[in-house]
């Protein structure tokens, strides 16, 4: 289905830095977060515009391969080439979250060596995701350097009416991105739909953001075509910043009605509190509500998806393990065999949806699966 | 696959054969003691013991009298006794598929493997308390089949790169390391002292925790006396594998007595060849370094090309990490010196610019001519770019240091025998 919002937010889902370099040339300060774990609100409230820093894993990495290895994520080698290719010059600055430590020393050398001339500033944010007391003081910290290098930035005090302003902005966001979610669960959207729906939200100011998808969701009703697919969980080993991965599950006739992702259902999370103190709101938002693989203990990262994987709208579990995955491939066992207690049918993927014929094989894995399951066309 | 009895025998023998060290064997000797003990007064017994990874702060088990064991060590034995791809097969059986690092995972494989008559040096029994870094799931696996208790340490990114960071590592650690850096390992240490005060049913003694952090720095003085005596000898006194093999099994042992001789007694041995000139290859022509971590799958494959081409391999990144990585002096508060030694360890092999200018820097303080770089770590390629701009060629040695799934003898030595002779010669 699609609508004149709906077409506004493709657009900028796939246009991603369009919005950014339109504040840039109407005088706006922009700035480029790499990852999902950098408050947004404090960009908001120095006054700038910030903008989520993605790259297509599927395209060729020339100056990456050069300097950084194979063993690095995918997405990192191609945030990388990106940022060498002087696309992102026009940022005032690059802030760069702890998933991406890695990327932030890779620059930071090339740029020492003259070898990336086109580089913006670049900073690093560095939020710890484990949620034990003993890293607060420091994630306090990181807090209060990284307001300091905005402020130093635009030479401009970030008070906290600013800041709880700019909160508001986020969690009307947030809100509208959780009725988006109820709507999915409602049969009113596909999954590709919904992924760009949501991931908009990244490359938009707030309000444009929240107003088109208000429009957007508007016009949603139940769509009877989704109606008999099997309702698959996604859980990924590497950010669904693509669509490929959905668009190759629904052509099997299955249906993702959520993923434990940033890109989709764990985008929003709670609202951020309005009624204390705006920064340590925000730091406990962004400490210990927003979703990021770096989670530690398992029992808190796993929440989320364990408490979905129980619905009785969820017929089976999809478990994305391609072959750059270091990491959840070692829960997978043990998360495939707490599923099976429950009787909840999983897949595993090990197929690269990027990899040329990646959505074609995915494609017909998910459909001998669904067939084997007797999930095919129909709702378990 | 695996080896069988006669062909681990081969193996073994022909490894005696290349030993020149009396430290190897006392260290051999010392190992199957120890480990002997630890299944007779701790295995059986079920008495709860820790195992830890290498960026670990093993002085505070140490201080606590609590066992433990390092899993890299345990998987690196794993890999020497040839079982390794056994136990990476039987990890891909499991669900853990093949592309997951095998490096420290062997440990678990074989914690999984209870009932396998053929466990390295007997097998190991469930631990009651595992530490690594956070971001190391295969020890959450471990922790979870064991019923362990899990404190993963997460360490802060570096906001500071300072390339030259040796110059500054043994005093000057509060500048390089940076304040709330050490901080937060330090709140991090805290918990993890609390949580093995319970499992070891004492309190920790801070004065001899500072003893046992000063006996750990007079140990890598030692170390940093071999490097010196091999950096500086007119040819190489002592075989790289065997220099590994003691740098590591002291260091798996680091704050005891014991490991403190032995060190005493390596620097000595070492020393002593070198006044005698008792040279590992006395028609030495080519000086390697090898660049990565440790082939602990086949350590003798350094010896391979001493006797066609005269190559020796006089460095690797183990003996110099002892002194540059973890010498940390000023250790009036033993737990923030500790805390400030682990921020980082390892990490300033690996980050562009530093593990890099570290290289070019040994490379000519040990004379090298060329260099060979294990594949699969991070950080390898701006290290392989600026031995090569500093004049040191390299080799990709695409292996996995554990795994023998990943070997093929005919083509690596074939690989570096061409890299010898086009680019050495």
């Amino acid at each position: 289905l699609s609508s004149a919002a709906f077409d506004t937010l493709h657009h900028h889902y796939t246009h991603r830095l369009a919005a950014a370099r339109d504040a840039h040339a109407g005088g706006m300060g922009v700035v480029g977060l790499v990852g999902n774990t950098i408050p947004r609100e404090l960009v908001l409230a120095a006054g700038c515009f910030p903008v989520l820093v993605s790259a297509d894993t599927v395209s060729p990495t020339p100056a990456a391969d050069v300097y950084v290895e194979d063993v690095i994520p995918p997405e990192t080698r191609a945030l990388f080439e990106l940022a060498m290719s002087g696309q992102l010059e026009f940022l005032d600055l690059l802030v760069l979250s702890r998933p991406y430590a890695h990327l932030y020393y890779y620059l930071k050398e090339v740029y020492r060596l003259g070898r990336g001339p086109r580089l913006p500033l670049l900073y690093m944010f560095d939020l710890m995701h484990c949620q034990r007391e003993a890293v607060r003081v420091y994630n306090e910290g990181e807090l209060s350097a990284f307001i300091q290098r905005l402020e130093h930035l635009t030479s401009q005090h970030i008070a906290d009416p600013e800041v709880r302003s700019a909160v508001e902005r986020t969690n009307r966001v947030r809100a509208l991105q959780r009725q988006l979610q109820d709507r999915r669960w409602q049969r009113m959207l596909s999954g590709p739909d919904a992924l760009q729906s949501i991931g908009a939200g990244y490359f938009m100011s707030p309000d444009t953001y929240a107003n088109t998808l208000a429009e957007y969701l508007s016009t949603l009703e139940p769509f009877l075509e989704l109606e008999h697919r099997a309702r698959m969980l996604l859980l990924s080993s590497e950010p669904l910043s693509h669509l490929r991965l959905h668009t190759a599950i629904e052509a099997a006739g299955a249906r993702v009605v959520a993923e434990d992702d940033w890109w989709g259902s764990q985008a929003p999370g709670s609202d951020i509190s309005v009624n204390d103190s705006p920064r340590a709101a925000i730091l406990q938002k962004y400490w210990l509500d927003t979703a990021t693989s770096q989670i530690t203990p398992a029992q808190a990262r796993e929440e989320w998806f364990r408490a979905t994987a129980v619905r009785d709208d969820v017929d089976g579990v999809v478990f994305y393990l391609p072959p750059s995955d270091r990491q959840l491939g070692w829960d997978y066992p043990r998360l495939k065999g707490w599923l099976d207690e429950r009787g909840t049918p999983s897949l595993r993927l090990r197929i690269d949806a990027g990899h040329p014929s990646g959505v074609t094989t995915i494609t017909a894995e998910l459909a001998a699966w669904l067939a084997s399951l007797h999930m095919a066309g129909s709702t378990a | 696959m695996r080896a069988s009895p006669p062909e681990r025998n081969a193996s073994r023998h022909r490894h005696e054969q290349l030993t020149q060290l009396e430290v190897t064997r006392s260290l051999r000797a010392h190992q199957r003691e120890w480990f002997a003990r630890l299944r007779e007064e701790v295995f059986e017994p079920a008495r709860p013991y820790v195992i830890g990874g290498a960026l670990v702060p093993h002085e505070i088990f140490e201080a606590l009298d609590l066992p433990f064991i390092t899993d890299v060590w345990y998987s690196g034995l794993v890999a020497a006794r040839r079982q390794s791809a056994f136990y990476s097969d039987y990890l891909t059986q499991l669900g853990y598929h093949e592309d997951l690092s095998r490096y420290g995972s062997l440990t678990l494989a074989v914690l999984l493997d209870e009932d396998n008559p053929d466990r390295p040096w007997g097998g190991i029994s469930r631990p009651a308390l595992v530490v690594t870094g956070a971001d190391d799931r295969a020890a959450d696996a471990l922790a979870n089949t064991s019923g362990a208790l899990r404190v993963a340490l997460e360490m802060p990114s570096l906001h500071r790169l300072y390339p030259n960071w040796w110059e500054m590592s043994r005093w000057q650690w509060e500048d390089l390391d940076e304040t709330p850096r050490i901080d937060v390992m330090l709140e991090q240490f805290k918990e993890l002292v609390s949580v093995a005060e319970r499992i070891a049913g004492k309190k920790l003694d801070v004065d001899r925790l500072r003893e046992i952090v000063d006996r750990v720095n007079r140990q890598e003085e030692y170390f940093d006396e071999v490097r010196t005596i091999i950096a500086t000898a007119h040819r190489l006194p002592a075989r790289l594998g065997e220099v590994m093999s003691q740098t590591m099994g002291i260091q798996w042992h680091r704050g005891t007595d014991w490991a403190l001789n032995q060190a005493r007694a390596f620097r000595d041995e070492v020393k002593h060849r070198a006044e005698h000139e008792l040279w590992v290859c006395p028609n030495e022509r080519y000086r390697l370094m090898y660049v990565g971590a440790g082939l602990w799958q086949n350590l003798d494959f350094f010896t391979e090309f001493e006797d066609r081409y005269g190559a020796v391999f006089v460095r690797s990144n183990y003996l110099s990490i002892a002194s540059d990585g973890y010498l940390r002096y000023g250790t009036r508060d033993p737990l923030r010196c500790l805390a400030s030694r682990y921020v980082a360890l390892s990490e300033q092999m690996h980050i562009p610019g530093l593990g890099g200018a570290w290289a070019v820097w040994e490379a000519r303080r040990h004379r090298v001519d060329g260099g060979v770089s294990l594949g699969g770590w991070w950080g390898q390629r701006m290290v392989n770019l600026a031995l090569e701009e500093g004049g040191i060629p390299v080799v990709d040695f695409p292996v996995d240091p554990v795994d023998a799934n990943s070997w093929d003898d005919a083509k690596l030595r074939a690989l570096v025998s061409n890299f010898i002779e086009t680019r050495l010669a």
